[in-house]
């Protein structure tokens, strides 16, 4: 046992320490790509039903494009109301649920703005995987690095191991047997 | 004469050992069955050990909202590391499995004798029946098979008073099991209250346990972390399936909880602090589940149970022993302290090395198939590899001319081991014989229960297009060609193809030109179909002029040599014989050649005579 508590203080060590400094290192995160699926995905939430029900009579999608990793849309009614919206990966990453955030909004009225949020709302639920790819630059990959993924995994196999072993071992303060 | 019964009981437990591994061996099998999940996970570890992104996150949960940890992919990746791939692991994880098995039975004995050690195993199996729950497959849900028997067992060793030692230990494996499946956080917690309420050392034991579970959270499964604490009140935005109550079987674990509590009303004093744990460890999944799933709608299948069944199979046995004895006793009149019954030396011993012969020899329906459909193993595909790479196979070939209805899987699972090349035009279908021909065509090569078989064909797969609304001016190029590295997606995405598990439900079709070499082939060329549920059945629009479009487009008979032309397809996603979920082996599967070849070729997928039930 004192075989684990000793693995186990170093472990604490390993992981307190390592990852504040690899941190301080690392550049910074790495932008977001939006790739030619998203595209089709994109026009395919676009004419869903779902985006027909928010819309409503009063609204037309005027816009719906991509510039770079923004997707830009624009609302627009007869009467001329209208609402414009920029929607960029989430911070501090795309999320399952919550892959865009609004950036800049412009609007002519309240309900013109509601409607433009609902609208963001129904892309963050029209994408089942991340719609974003990070664009990598040389040694900016995102995560960890490798030596200590594969320590980690050597790490807990030999967990596995000592906890293997001692749960086989007898319980302490073992009554008699039936 | 003392040690003398200690070594026959030794003895007996090593016949024990033997008997569950050859029973592990023979419901899982030598190797692990080809299967989406194994793949996304190999992804992932390529991810890290060839492109430099090793993240301390899994997979995306089915349902959307969750991220697994990264536990099992940096276990593997360190094994990896060492060469031992999927099916040397598989092997490594067959052992882990008897050897948990044997935990289960050692502890149930320490409870209740050698008759609680035989139910516990028994139970085990039936529940790991009950809930469908293939160790055939190399996925993320594997080491809950043996990690939560360990736990289970430590947990034990908590509530009998261990110390800080064991707490510390008890918490970073639940870490750990937690890193592998979100499903181990339902016992962390019964296992702190372990800590907390018998630990020696209270404080410093729940202290320990919190500080080793912390530890090893953060080191190996940090990101996951961060993105399922951020998206906690995301959960249930994706419901699927069926919410609520479990399907088939779901009330013998409910059932056994109850056995188990017996054993708190009918277990000896020094006993019952074991049982309520037990229950508690039986209970708290059982719960967490039932909750979770009625709160948020998600569909909760036995499967999310699995962290229970050591504790259920313990608990449960010992608490039928128990009864049984009570029974025993008041039949008797008389209920003599089961300390001061004697055991014949020789009795227990028997017992364990009978039971473990009997199970290894009982038959054991390995399933080994998908929808009656033989599925392959990854020794199958490096089997197949060798045949492909010794006839000179590309990679480039491999995307293009490899194909069956799991083609993409099989492409993904081998295309590392072909080198880089030119596209020449060979044909090869690695076809699951549902029914094998007789007599077996000698051109022919079998490999399990696959067959691999080589002819021409006329469509040119490399410069294949998708048409949205199956216009002409919204076609695109779709090569099958190895995609770039992309956490979360396979490399045999296929750029231009409908948006696999998005619900993509707008009609396309699949332009083929037909490759100018065809001009060599003489007769009647056939394209039709295979009639498999999985399988997306598309609709013949168009062929060639001299074509004949037959069986409402299920089927096309082309004349050659032609002048070349092109082939359209037309699919519907979601209609009936294109469900959705099918979607994942695009591009679809059709069959194509002369007509005597495909004709067999039909014949060899048609559900005639189901094989496949044991190998």
């Amino acid at each position: 046992m004192k075989h684990a508590i000793a693995f186990t203080t170093w472990w604490i060590l390993v992981a307190t320490f390592p990852p504040s400094n690899v941190a301080a290192s690392a550049p910074e995160p790495s932008p977001w790509c939006l790739p030619p699926e998203t595209g089709q995905r994109l026009r395919t939430v676009v004419e869903s039903e779902s985006v027909h029900a928010v819309l409503g009579e009063a609204f037309a999608l005027e816009r719906a494009d991509i510039q770079g990793a923004v997707v830009e849309l624009e609302i627009r009614s007869d009467s001329g109301e209208f609402a414009k919206a920029r929607l960029r990966p989430a911070r501090p990453g795309p999320e399952p649920g919550r892959w865009f955030e609004v950036q800049a909004k412009e609007s002519s009225s309240p309900q013109a703005t509601e409607v433009m949020e609902r609208l963001a709302a129904i892309f963050n639920e029209g994408f089942f995987k991340n719609p974003f790819v990070p664009c990598h630059r040389a040694g900016s990959r995102p995560g960890i690095p490798r030596w200590w993924y594969l320590l980690s995994g050597v790490f807990q196999w030999l967990l596995l191991a000592i906890g293997l072993a001692a749960a086989f071992r007898r319980p302490p303060l073992e009554g008699p047997r039936d | 004469m003392r040690e003398a019964r200690g070594n026959l009981l030794r003895l007996a437990w090593f016949v024990l050992f033997l008997g569950l591994l050859l029973t592990m061996w023979r419901r899982h099998g030598d190797s692990p069955l080809l299967w989406l999940d194994t793949l996304n996970d190999d992804h992932l570890v390529r991810g890290c050990l060839e492109h430099d992104e090793c993240r301390t996150r899994g997979a995306t949960v089915s349902f959307g909202t969750l991220v697994q940890g990264g536990s099992w992919h940096e276990l593997r990746a360190a094994v990896w590391a060492l060469g031992i791939e999927r099916t040397g692991l598989h092997r490594l994880l067959l052992i882990l499995d008897a050897l948990a098995l044997l935990l289960i039975a050692v502890t149930a004995s320490r409870l209740a004798g050698v008759g609680a050690a035989v139910l516990a195993v028994a139970a085990w199996l039936a529940l790991d029946d009950i809930a469908q729950m293939p160790g055939e497959l190399l996925w993320n849900y594997r080491p809950i098979l043996w990690l939560a028997a360990i736990t289970t067992a430590l947990g034990l060793h908590l509530i009998r008073g261990a110390g800080p030692g064991t707490a510390a230990l008890t918490g970073a494996l639940s870490a750990v099991l937690t890193g592998c499946h979100l499903l181990g956080l339902t016992l962390a917690g019964p296992l702190f209250w372990a800590t907390l309420w018998s630990c020696k050392r209270r404080l410093a034991g729940a202290g320990a346990f919190v500080a080793a579970f912390l530890a090893v959270a953060a080191a190996s499964s940090f990101e996951s972390w961060s993105v399922n604490l951020g998206s906690l009140g995301a959960i249930g935005a994706h419901p699927s399936g069926a919410s609520g109550a479990a399907t088939g079987g779901a009330m013998v674990p409910w059932l056994l909880t109850a056995l188990c509590a017996l054993g708190l009303w009918l277990g000896p004093p020094e006993r019952r602090r074991d049982f309520a744990h037990l229950t508690l460890l039986a209970g708290c999944p059982l719960l967490t589940v039932l909750l979770v799933g009625k709160l948020s709608s998600l569909p909760t299948p036995p499967t999310y149970l699995t962290a229970a069944f050591p504790a259920l199979a313990i608990g449960s046995a010992a608490g039928i022993v128990l009864l049984a004895r009570r029974c025993w006793g008041t039949w008797r009149r008389a209920t003599p302290a089961p300390a001061a019954r004697a055991e014949p030396a020789h009795a227990p011993a028997a017992a364990l090395a009978l039971f473990g012969m009997v199970i290894a020899t009982l038959p054991h329906a390995r399933t080994h198939t998908l929808a009656h459909i033989p599925h392959p193993s990854f020794a199958d595909i490096a089997e197949v590899v060798g045949r492909l790479r010794a006839e000179g196979w590309t990679r480039e070939e491999l995307f293009a001319g490899l194909k069956g209805p799991m083609a993409p899987l099989v492409i993904e699972a081998m295309a590392h081991d072909f080198p880089p090349g030119s596209a020449d035009r060979r044909r090869a279908y690695l076809l699951p014989l549902v029914t094998r021909p007789e007599p077996f065509p000698a051109a022919w090569r079998e490999f399990g229960h696959h067959a691999l078989v080589e002819t021409p064909g006329v469509i040119d797969w490399t410069r294949l297009q998708a048409c949205a609304d199956c216009q002409e001016s919204e076609c695109r190029e779709a090569p099958l060609v190895p995609a770039p590295f992309e956490f979360e997606r396979l490399s045999t995405t296929i750029s231009g193809m409908p948006d696999i598990g998005s619900g993509e439900r707008r009609p396309f079709c699949l332009r083929f030109p037909l490759d100018e070499r065809a001009a060599a082939v003489n007769g009647i060329h056939v394209l039709a179909f295979p009639d498999l549920d999985f399988v997306c059945q598309g609709r013949i629009v168009a062929v060639p002029s001299g074509g004949l479009v037959l069986d409402g487009g299920r089927r096309a008979l082309l004349l050659t040599p032609n002048a070349g032309g092109e082939l359209w397809i037309r699919y519907e996603p979601g209609s009936t014989g294109c469900p959705l979920e099918s979607l994942c082996a695009f591009p679809p599967f059709l069959l194509e050649g002369p007509e005597p070849e495909v004709a067999l070729m039909q014949l060899a997928l048609s559900p005639t005579t189901k094989i496949g039930k044991a190998k």
